[in-house]
């Protein structure tokens, strides 16, 4: 099969529109994230990659190799994936159906993504009301909570590809500024 | 003391009660790969092409590739530390770089940071590297000369201010001697000279810099290096760096010359991020923009209007070629782009011309029109009769019998290509070329030993000096040389030939009988 980049990602577009078809029939998008994630996590060892796309081996060698090495990692949705990928050659497009299924599930799904950053851990009367303002209707929001000490106090939101700073650690980088 | 304290007190309470903490919306994204000098970027769906992006530890990098669901950067700093995940911020900047006379004297990365280790720099002002050339209305013909103090070049191949005139040729013959000879001669002309170093091993630039600090330039030049050393990313916007410096002085009605040494490893820089950000490849690699990249830094230097202050901005860009090969890609490109090349070659390096110039396939497509009327007057057949010596040269090694004419021929040649030769670190003033370019197109010189070529050209310079002051002096300010100033020049000379020259050196005299 004849590769190059407008390829790639013509075939990137086809396997995220498949994945996006079948998390929207089953409803089971967090699911799908996580075991994309795990999926990328695997594909990108480069010990694994050696492995699996060793020169040489037949598709079936490398989807039985790929199957040994992931069992207990990646789930079915996501070994079921790396199939399709090996059977077409393709098993380094994995970090890019990754990339792709989070942006389009975002802009073709109901999905947001929302990343809280705290120095200290927030309570749950915090997180929801949070949670509350950001929630949009008819979306569903995929929700992490991340500790970071270097912001000093406060939290950083991020929502998609948009930040909002309210650290403590924003605020005297702005008097630094002023002051200097 | 108090109330100094006080003023302080009140001017950090203003500060702080102005401080502005409005929360606002940045837009972001998130490593996926990283490596080679490039990161891809998950996100920065607003991010603009060429924009700076900030990663971790204060690490800037250009936005290069906007995809659909990524961005291309190339990453203009130590990229270590960055790692997958990281968040990267867009900064709504373009790169930007200092500019001003405090630059100087001084050495600045491709940043404009300096790195010759004395302090930092106090520049006021701060200017985008990359700008759309001046258009066609701000722009005024080439007629005013930028001497380069080299005899075969100003006298067959002048450069004007505001030209763009390419040095190519081989690896280690002279293209850096040219270049630096000319910042050189710039020292009382006004001129500021800007040299950007691309691709060179530090031991180089730092070679560069030591010549020009011995012979007194360095306080009107300012040195921008992106060594081999650093990353790619620093190598492609070097000379965009440079040329934003350099237009400072241009638009400030000044005249300013920029070396870029050299282009071929700049198109190297430029086709390696290209083929990281995964661009498609054409010929001999190199991506499809290659020609605009450098049309579009050449094009910025210009001869302004006097409307618009009247400065320049001269380039001599550097070309190195493989064997002599005019015909690849970066050198065919750069050729047609510039007004004119210096040719440097190889077989007359060897043969111990310096500096190597071959005046026959080197070319100035608009400095004819800035040359002095004086060194036009004296060097107008040099090119023709240079062209005859090699032809009768090329016949005369078959050792045939050759008539009177012909050996004239070939003795005027052989004392031209004499006088052009010329040390290195040596420029001249025009009114000593104009002199010593006339002792051969006169026939001053025919008949004398080869040997005693150089020295007659001393001699006869100190004795213009002595005895036709006037005459020099008329040359070096006016630049010009009318039908009896000419007159009186050749008469000069040949006194000096018969009367001191050849009356002090009667054993190697030639017999001046035929």
């Amino acid at each position: 099969m004849r590769r190059d980049q407008h390829s790639d990602r013509r075939r990137v577009r086809q396997y995220v529109s498949a994945v996006l078809e079948t998390a929207e029939e089953g409803d089971d998008w967090e699911d799908w994230e996580d075991e994309l994630i795990a999926l990328y996590r695997v594909a990108t060892d480069a010990a694994v990659r050696a492995v699996v796309t060793r020169p040489g081996a037949s598709a079936d060698e490398q989807q039985s190799d790929f199957d040994v090495i992931s069992e207990g990692i990646v789930g079915d949705r996501g070994r079921s994936v790396g199939h399709v990928l090996i059977q077409d050659g393709t098993f380094d497009l994995v970090p890019a159906v990754r990339v792709q299924f989070i942006r389009r599930s975002e802009t073709e799904g109901p999905i947001d993504r929302v990343t809280v950053r705290s120095a200290v851990p927030m309570s749950g009367a915090d997180l929801d009301g949070l949670r509350e303002q950001m929630q949009t209707q008819g979306r569903r929001m995929i929700f992490h909570e991340e500790l970071d000490p270097t912001i000093k106090g406060g939290f950083v939101l991020r929502h998609g590809d948009w930040r909002r700073d309210f650290s403590v650690e924003a605020r005297l980088d702005a008097l630094k500024q002023a002051l200097r | 003391m108090a109330t100094n304290s006080n003023d302080i007190t009140s001017l950090l309470r203003q500060r702080i009660d102005s401080l502005d903490t409005t929360v606002r919306d940045v837009n972001v994204g998130t490593v996926v790969e990283v490596g080679d000098g490039i990161a891809r970027i998950f996100g920065l769906s607003e991010a603009l092409a060429g924009e700076l992006l900030e990663f971790p530890g204060g690490v800037v990098g250009m936005a290069l590739n906007l995809e659909e669901d990524s961005v291309g950067a190339v990453l203009l700093g130590p990229y270590a530390q960055i790692k997958e995940g990281d968040e990267i911020r867009t900064t709504g900047r373009v790169a930007e770089v200092p500019v001003g006379e405090a630059l100087l004297g001084r050495i600045v990365n491709a940043v404009g940071e300096p790195i010759d280790g004395r302090g930092p720099i106090d520049t006021e002002r701060t200017d985008v590297i990359e700008k759309v050339a001046p258009g066609v209305t701000l722009r005024a013909n080439v007629d005013t000369p930028l001497q380069t103090g080299i005899r075969a070049i100003d006298s067959m191949i002048p450069v004007g201010r505001g030209q763009r005139e390419l040095i190519i040729g081989d690896r280690q013959i002279g293209k850096t001697a040219i270049a630096v000879d000319t910042i050189i001669n710039q020292r009382d002309t006004g001129v500021k000279c800007i040299y950007v170093a691309i691709g060179q091993k530090a031991g180089q630039i730092a070679s560069v810099r030591a010549t020009l600090e011995e012979y007194g330039a360095m306080q009107h030049t300012v040195i921008v290096a992106a060594g081999a050393s650093d990353p790619a990313g620093q190598q492609y916007i070097a000379p965009f760096t440079g040329c934003t410096i350099g237009e400072f002085f241009r638009d400030d009605g000044q005249d300013a010359l920029i070396i870029y040494d050299d282009l071929t490893k700049h198109a190297w820089a430029y086709r390696e991020i290209s083929l990281l950000l995964r661009r498609p490849p054409g010929r001999e690699a190199f991506p499809g923009d290659i020609f605009y990249l450098h049309s579009r830094l050449l094009e910025r230097a210009a001869r302004m209007s006097p409307d618009v202050g009247g400065g320049s901005l001269t380039a001599l860009p550097v070309i190195e070629t493989q064997e002599g090969d005019l015909t690849t890609y970066v050198p065919t490109n750069v050729i047609s782009i510039t007004d004119g090349q210096i040719y440097v070659e190889p077989d007359l390096f060897n043969a111990g011309n310096r500096p190597a110039v071959n005046v026959g396939l080197s070319v100035s497509r608009v400095g004819g029109d800035a040359q002095t009327q004086a060194m036009r007057a004296v060097a107008g057949g040099l090119r023709l009769e240079l062209a005859q010596y090699r032809e009768v040269a090329a016949f005369a090694q078959f050792g045939s019998d050759l008539d009177a004419s012909t050996r004239r021929q070939l003795d005027r040649g052989e004392r031209l290509m004499e006088i052009l030769k010329q040390g290195q670190y040596e420029p001249q003033p025009v009114e000593d070329q104009v002199i010593s370019i006339r002792c051969g197109t006169s026939g001053a010189a025919d008949g004398l030993p080869i040997e005693d070529t150089s020295r007659f050209l001393t001699e006869v310079l100190e004795y213009m000096r002595s005895s036709q002051a006037d005459l020099v002096k008329v040359i070096a300010e006016t630049g010009k040389l009318n039908d009896d100033d000419l007159a009186k020049l050749d008469g000069a000379l040949t006194s000096f030939r018969k009367d001191h020259f050849l009356a002090s050196n009667v054993e190697t005299a030639p017999d001046e009988t035929d």
